[in-house]
């Protein structure tokens, strides 16, 4: 998204939105809140970058780094946690060779700390990477899901 | 209505709290967040009581009576409640209570001690102190004021692992002040007060006038006073800096001076118990002078000063007509006040497009300071460079006003070396160990000492206008006026606005004046003047409600209910009734004033006045 389409989506959203829903778009086009985002909301609904900040860093949803092309969101709910999500992240931790929270160096993955239940309780646990979810899933499932786009991607590179 | 509180029945009038009845009836229920300047934050939960027929416990600050009611205050389920939660925000506290500037006057320390807490009771995992957070790494790219202790601002100082989360100061800096440098960021057990990417208050647009200081609760924000020697220093209290301004008037070689700004003498008492607004100009000197401060002199001179100075301005001004010019988006003639630093802070960073507007002529701590190093110096035969010269302020900002680029007069020394709050000199008449109650009334030092009301009344909103309406009416209709009160410009009011018939600018239309305090009002009236909804010659901005009687750097009081308006009113009445009885009330008629320049600065705007008590504003960047 260019500089000027985000702008006049900011203007939009001025009128009749919140910050929130700027912020979400800022999310969506970058991938993670830079600073430009911050500046724009801020000047475009004329609050301080304070505030603006101060409500990108109460939800979640929002990142401040940018994320890997494939994010793996490991469900935390309870269910999802009862039937060994801790150990799937664990697992996903050493195959990766990262933290939860941290980015591979080739910038393919990035595994996400500590996701909110994801609602699909009853086929928990559930993995998420990219868009593709896993339902019910196992350590060697996932790893397997990764290792695959692993291969995927290496194919892809000349 | 009739009410019930812990079994007595009481008649109540009108919407009240259940705080407001039970302060009323001498039952004071502690609270933390409650101001009723700020209105409602209910954030600390410590003035829970039990309502019967509610199942859970009300927070008496948010809850208006109902006829009927019957309200528990001391029952054991409240006292447990109070209690626990107290000792919760004690969990994350760093209980450095004896090294605290703020120990005889910390909310959370004097509930805390009121309700017996067991301060450590629990232990918690103290996140906020080592910047580890519970399980989770920090969420945000840059959280880096989790846990630290915010130094990067010269003058106001954060210490986040004080912070009880009370959300006052986000409060007052984005709704008071509107500049909304302060934010509360990331979420439950992350939650801190910080500003615009985790970043440091010297990074934002911060105008550093300590209202957020004056309404924390505890020692979570305080002022520091920034003298050049101390620069780039690891300090970490107050206790260095007073300790240094010690060290100073102990030091034989140098000749240090005060002077005390026109707010402090009317406040200066509360800090040892005399009631708001108590008159106490002669026992501020003589504990000055038992501190020993070589000279005690008055700041009420340098606003004299200032008045002669900005006064003359307007009526240079005047000579053209007012107007906002669309075109060139300038303001052709309206005149800004340069008195109050916050102001200048803000028009630098927010609207330099104002500058040329501003008043040249500096402030009446800037005048003091290039007179002692020069006028005085001369006189006494002292080399400027061995005279220390301290401010007593009500104000934090007067801090970053002293190191204000190109405000000095020479290169080599700068005109005030340190500025001091209240709080400050409260702290070191404490340590010194002086009864300041006790002691006996004395004078202000010569050649400076000697001061007009139209000075004294500088230190409340409305002042700096009457004192310049009263020397500039009587210049311009050439004779004297027999009331010198412009009632119409007094007043607490944000906006007060008044059309003064004895001054007419070069079309003839008498002259508008309009008085601001609080800068969102100030940002009011720049939008008016913008969109040429209004016109205005003459601006006068303080940027703290009600001017520096409710200054960033006055005491601070903890009544149950805490109201800091209402003590700037009472000091502000006082400053008024000493004017009214002040046989001295126009700058102009001031015999030291009329004297300094006809032996040494010429006439007001004249070549050495100009050098000397006139500076030039450069644009700042809002976020570094």
């Amino acid at each position: 998204m260019t500089k000027q389409a985000f702008i006049k989506a900011v203007e939009r959203e001025r009128d009749g939105g919140s910050v929130l829903c700027a912020l979400q778009i800022a999310q969506e086009a970058y991938g993670y809140i830079n600073e430009f985002a911050i500046q724009t909301v801020a000047d475009v609904f004329s609050v301080s970058q304070s505030h603006v900040y101060g409500v990108a860093t109460f939800y979640h949803q929002f990142t401040f780094a940018k994320r890997g092309k494939y994010n793996i969101q490991v469900c935390m709910g309870t269910a999802c946690y009862v039937l060994g999500a801790e150990e799937i992240i664990r697992a996903i931790e050493d195959e990766l060779g990262i933290k939860a929270g941290g980015k591979t160096e080739d910038g393919l993955f990035s595994l996400e700390h500590n996701t909110r239940c994801v609602g699909d309780c009853s086929i928990a646990p559930i993995v998420i990477i990219g868009d593709k979810w896993l339902a019910k899933t196992t350590i060697r499932k996932t790893l397997n899901e990764i290792r695959k786009i692993k291969r995927q991607e290496e194919v892809r590179l000349p | 209505m009739k009410i019930k509180i812990d079994g007595k029945e009481y008649k109540v009038k009108g919407e009240k709290t259940i705080l407001e009845v039970c302060a009323d009836v001498g039952i004071n229920i502690p609270n933390l967040c409650y101001s009723k300047n700020l209105g409602l934050l209910s954030s600390c939960r410590v003035c829970v009581v039990e309502v019967e027929g509610r199942w859970n416990l009300v927070p008496a600050c948010g809850e208006i009576v109902r006829a009927g009611m019957v309200i528990n205050t001391n029952s054991p389920r409240v006292i447990n409640a109070r209690k626990t939660i107290l000792e919760l925000l004690l969990s994350d506290h760093e209980l450095k209570c004896i090294s605290c500037s703020r120990t005889t006057d910390c909310r959370l320390k004097l509930a805390s001690e009121a309700a017996q807490c067991d301060a450590e009771r629990f232990q918690s995992n103290p996140h906020r102190i080592d910047g580890a957070t519970h399980g989770s790494p920090p969420h945000t790219a840059k959280s880096a004021d989790v846990g630290r202790l915010d130094k990067a601002n010269n003058y106001v100082r954060r210490n986040p692992n004080k912070c009880i989360l009370c959300g006052r100061c986000v409060k007052v800096c984005a709704e008071h002040q509107e500049v909304g440098v302060l934010a509360v960021n990331g979420r439950g057990f992350d939650a801190h007060i910080g500003v615009a990417w985790g970043n440091e208050l010297g990074s934002v647009p911060c105008i550093t006038c300590g209202q957020c200081v004056v309404n924390c609760p505890t020692a979570a924000l305080e002022e520091t006073s920034a003298p050049r020697e101390l620069e780039g220093q690891e300090r970490n209290t107050n206790v260095e800096e007073i300790k240094f301004l010690r060290e100073k008037l102990g030091d034989k070689g140098t000749h240090v001076i005060v002077a005390t700004a026109p707010s402090t003498r009317v406040a200066i008492g509360e800090a040892f118990g005399l009631p708001s607004g108590t008159n106490a100009e002669g026992k501020m000197v003589a504990v000055l002078k038992r501190l020993g401060f070589d000279r005690v002199f008055d700041l009420n001179l340098a606003a004299d000063f200032t008045i002669m100075e900005e006064g003359t301005e307007l009526l240079k001004r005047l000579h053209k007509m007012t107007n906002y010019d669309l075109k060139t988006r300038t303001f052709i003639n309206t005149q800004f006040t340069s008195c109050c630093p916050a102001w200048i802070n803000y028009v630098q960073m927010m609207h330099p497009e104002l500058l040329p507007n501003v008043s040249t002529t500096k402030s009446p701590q800037q005048i003091f300071g290039a007179l002692a190093k020069t006028y005085y110096a001369q006189k006494m035969g002292i080399d400027p460079k061995n005279i220390f010269v301290v401010m007593l302020m009500p104000c934090i900002a007067k801090s970053s006003e002293a190191n204000r680029e190109g405000i000095d007069h020479s290169k080599e020394f700068k005109d005030v070396d340190m500025s001091i709050t209240v709080r400050q000199l409260s702290r070191m008449v404490r340590e010194a160990g002086i009864d300041f109650a006790k002691l006996k009334n004395e004078k202000y030092d010569d050649p400076l000492g000697l001061s007009s009301g139209a000075g004294l009344i500088f230190g409340t909103t409305g002042g700096v206008s009457e004192a310049a309406l009263r020397t500039i009416s009587e210049k311009m209709l050439c004779k004297r006026l027999n009331n010198v009160n412009f009632e119409n410009i007094r007043g607490e009011q944000g906006i007060k606005v008044a059309e003064i018939d004895t001054i007419q600018d070069s079309h003839g239309n008498p002259i508008r004046v309009a008085v601001v305090s609080g800068i969102a009002n100030a940002e009011r009236v720049i939008k008016d003047i913008k969109s040429g909804r209004e016109n205005y010659h003459f601006v006068e901005v303080m940027a703290c409600p009600g001017g520096c009687v409710n200054g960033g750097g006055m005491p601070v009081h903890n009544d149950i209910i805490q109201d800091n308006f209402a003590n700037a009113r009472r000091r502000a009445s006082t400053m008024y009734n000493m004017d009214q009885y002040n046989n001295l009330r126009r700058a102009h008629d001031n015999p030291v004033v009329k004297q300094i320049y006809k032996e040494f600065l010429g006439e007001p705007n004249g070549e050495i006045a100009y050098k000397l008590l006139h500076t030039t504003y450069k644009p700042r960047k809002k976020y570094d």
